[in-house]
C-alpha cells in the first residue's frame, strides 16, 4: 500500500491524548505521556503510551505500545515486542528487567520499568513480526522529583 | 491534598526568600523557582500524624519491638543488642568506621532512620525489608551470631507473655522455633518503623514563612545558605534528594580502600543475589503474600552494580561518622575533599559517570554548615512515639501485620509440612 495513504491513518492513530506526533522533534528531550514514531524500517509504526503519565523517579511504571502495520494499516498482533531505556551519556540502561506480554489489538504492556537516575533516557521499542522487525527510538528526560 | 499542601508551601517559600530582589543581606538572595520546587521538596512532612500502618495489633508489636531491640540476650554471648551498634545516643550509629558486634565486621553501621522508604536495605541491598534485616542481622556471625532455635528459647524464657500478647499461643511444632524468629523480626520491624525524626534547622526554614517569618527565621546562618546554594548546583541532587536526602539506590563512587578491608567488594552486585536468596524476602515462605516488584524486576546482573553502595540518607549526618561503606572518611569535610578532586580510580567495575570533580563549587565549610542544619533533635530515647514528631517513614512500605501462629503457617503452606 503506497505510504502516502497510510499518514492520514497513522495521524488518526497517534491524535489522542498529550502526543508526541510521529513528525514531532524530541530534541531537547522532555518529558512525555505518548509518542508515536515510525520505525527506522518503515515497517510497523509505535504508539509508546506510559503509566502513570508521569513516570516517577525511582518507582515502577509500564508502557503500552501499540504497533501498527504500515502496510496494510492494521494492528500487528501476534508481535514479538521488545520495550527499554537506556541512559546514553551514562552508558547503562534500568537496573531492572522489564517482563511483556500481548494485550490484543495491537497493543503490548511493559512492566517493570523504573528511572533510577534522573537525566537523559532514551527509549527503545523493537517489534519482530511476520518475518519483518522495525525499531524506535524516542528520549525523554527525567526530573529530580 | 498533598499536592496543594506543596504548592502552597512552594508560594510561601518564594515570598520568604524575596523573589526578584530588594534583600538585605545574602542571606535573603533571590532563588530559582526550580531551586524553591526542590526546596520543598526535601523538607520532612510538616503534619504526617503517624506511621499508615493497617496492623490494628501493631502498637503491641511496636512495644515489645523496643523491648528487643535494647536485649543482648538476642546474641550468641548475650553481649550484643541492636543498641550495641545502632546507639540512640548517635543518631542509631556508633561511632566506629567498621561495625563490631561479636566479632569485626567489614561494614559501617547504617543509622536507622527511614528505613522504610527504602526497597532494599544494608549498603549493598541484602535485604528487602526490615524484618528480613534484623532477622540477617541477629545470624551473621559478626553481628548478632545466634540462631532460630536460640532466639526461640531466649524469648520464651525473658518474653513469653509479651510474645503471646502479640503473637498469641506459644507455637509448637517443628517449625515453632523459625516461626517465633520471625516474630521477633518483625516485632523490631514495627517498632523500627515509628522511629521519628523531629524536624531540623533546614525544616524550620522552609517552614519559617508558613509560621509568619519570611526571611526564613535564622534557621540556616549565612554559611549555611550558601552552602545549601552549593549543594543545589554541584548536582549533589542526583542522588542525594528527597525528605531523606537519598535516592535508595547504588552508586560505585570509586572509593579508596579503607583501613582494616582488605577485600574489595563487590557491593550491590553480591547484594543483589542474596537478596534472591534470602527466605525471608518479599515474596519468600516467611512473608505476607503482597506485590514484590521491586524484587520481581530486579535485574541482579546490571553491570554498574558492580562494586556499588547505596546511597545513605545525609539526615544527621553530622552525627553518623566515619561515612561511607566502610568507613573510609573520618569527617565530612574529607568526604567533601573527595567529592571536589575525586582521586584514584574505581578498584571494582567503574565509577558512577555521573560524578565529576567539583572543585571549588563545592566550598566545604559552607556545605559542611549546610549538612549540620540537618541534624534533628534526637528523642530522648528509641521509644518515643508520641506522635508530636514527624515519622520519618512517610514512604508506602509498612510492616507485615501481627499474626497469629496459625495464620502465618497456614499462609505460608508450613502447616501442611507438618503434617506430611
Amino acid at each position: 500500500m503506497d505510504r502516502a495513504i497510510l499518514s492520514p491513518v497513522v495521524a488518526l492513530a497517534t491524535a489522542c491524548g498529550a502526543t508526541e506526533r510521529d513528525d514531532a522533534r524530541l530534541d531537547p528531550p522532555r518529558p512525555w505521556s505518548e509518542a508515536s514514531r515510525v520505525g527506522e524500517r518503515g515497517e510497523f509504526s509505535f504508539t509508546l503510551t506510559l503509566e502513570p503519565a508521569v513516570p516517577v523517579l525511582h518507582e515502577f511504571f509500564s508502557v503500552t505500545t501499540r504497533l501498527l502495520d504500515l502496510r496494510s494499516g492494521l494492528p500487528v498482533e501476534a508481535a514479538d515486542v521488545d520495550v527499554d531505556a537506556r541512559m546514553p551519556d551514562h552508558g547503562h540502561g534500568m537496573a531492572t528487567r522489564p517482563e511483556h506480554r500481548e494485550l490484543g489489538s495491537g497493543r503490548y504492556e511493559t512492566r517493570g520499568m523504573k528511572f533510577h537516575m534522573p537525566g537523559v533516557w532514551v527509549f527503545s521499542a523493537c517489534a519482530r513480526a511476520q518475518d519483518r522487525e522495525d525499531c524506535v527510538a524516542l528520549s525523554y528526560r527525567e526530573d529530580v522529583p | 491534598m498533598k499536592r496543594r499542601a506543596s504548592v502552597a508551601r512552594r508560594v510561601l517559600l518564594g515570598a520568604m526568600l524575596c523573589g526578584g530582589g530588594g534583600c538585605e543581606d545574602d542571606r535573603n538572595v533571590a532563588w530559582t523557582t526550580d531551586e524553591l520546587r526542590i526546596l520543598a521538596s526535601l523538607a520532612l512532612p510538616e503534619h504526617a500524624d503517624d506511621v499508615q500502618d493497617p496492623c490494628s495489633d501493631a502498637s503491641a508489636a511496636a512495644a515489645w519491638g523496643r523491648t528487643l531491640f535494647f536485649d543482648p540476650g538476642l546474641s550468641g554471648d548475650g553481649n550484643v543488642a541492636c543498641a550495641t551498634c545502632h546507639d540512640p545516643a548517635r543518631a542509631f550509629t556508633d561511632g566506629r568506621a567498621l561495625a563490631y558486634g561479636r566479632r569485626a565486621g567489614q561494614r559501617n553501621t547504617p543509622t536507622l532512620f527511614g528505613l522504610a522508604a527504602a526497597p532494599f536495605l544494608g549498603w549493598d541491598g541484602h535485604t528487602d525489608g526490615i524484618a528480613a534485616q534484623s532477622m540477617n542481622a541477629l545470624l551473621s556471625p559478626v553481628e548478632h551470631d545466634t540462631h532460630p532455635a536460640e532466639v526461640a528459647a531466649w524469648v520464651r524464657d525473658h518474653h513469653r507473655e509479651a510474645y503471646e500478647a502479640v503473637y498469641g499461643a506459644w507455637p509448637t511444632g517443628a517449625h515453632a522455633d523459625e516461626q517465633i524468629f520471625v516474630h521477633v523480626g518483625f516485632a523490631l520491624e514495627h517498632h523500627l518503623v515509628r522511629l521519628a525524626l523531629p524536624p531540623a534547622p533546614f525544616d524550620h526554614f522552609v517552614a519559617a514563612p508558613r509560621r509568619g517569618d519570611p526571611r526564613g527565621g535564622g534557621h540556616l546562618s549565612a554559611g549555611a545558605l550558601r552552602g545549601l546554594r552549593a549543594f543545589l548546583r554541584a548536582g549533589c541532587l542526583s542522588c542525594h534528594h528527597g525528605a531523606m536526602f537519598t535516592d535508595g539506590e547504588f552508586h560505585n563512587l570509586g572509593l579508596p580502600a579503607a583501613v582494616g578491608v582488605s577485600d574489595v567488594h563487590r557491593g550491590r552486585a553480591e547484594g543483589a543475589r542474596r537478596v534472591l536468596e534470602s527466605p525471608y524476602r518479599c515474596d519468600g515462605p516467611w512473608r505476607a503474600p503482597a506485590r514484590c516488584d521491586a524484587l520481581r524486576y530486579l535485574d541482579p546482573d546490571f553491570a554498574d552494580f558492580e562494586g556499588a553502595f547505596k546511597t545513605p540518607t545525609l539526615r544527621n549526618v553530622e552525627l553518623t561518622g566515619p561515612y561511607m561503606h566502610t568507613g573510609q572518611f573520618e569527617t565530612l569535610e574529607a568526604v567533601l575533599d573527595f567529592y571536589r578532586n575525586l582521586p584514584g580510580e574505581a578498584r571494582i567495575g567503574r565509577r558512577d559517570p555521573q560524578l565529576q570533580p567539583r572543585g571549588g563549587a563545592l566550598p566545604i565549610r559552607d556545605v559542611v554548615a549546610f549538612l549540620r542544619s540537618l541534624t534533628s533533635p534526637l528523642p530522648r530515647d528509641s521509644a518515643e512515639e508520641d506522635g508530636a514528631h514527624m515519622p520519618l517513614d512517610a514512604g508506602s512500605r509498612t510492616p507485615q501485620c501481627p499474626k497469629k501462629p496459625q495464620e502465618l503457617l497456614a499462609t505460608h503452606g508450613v502447616a501442611a509440612k507438618r503434617s506430611e
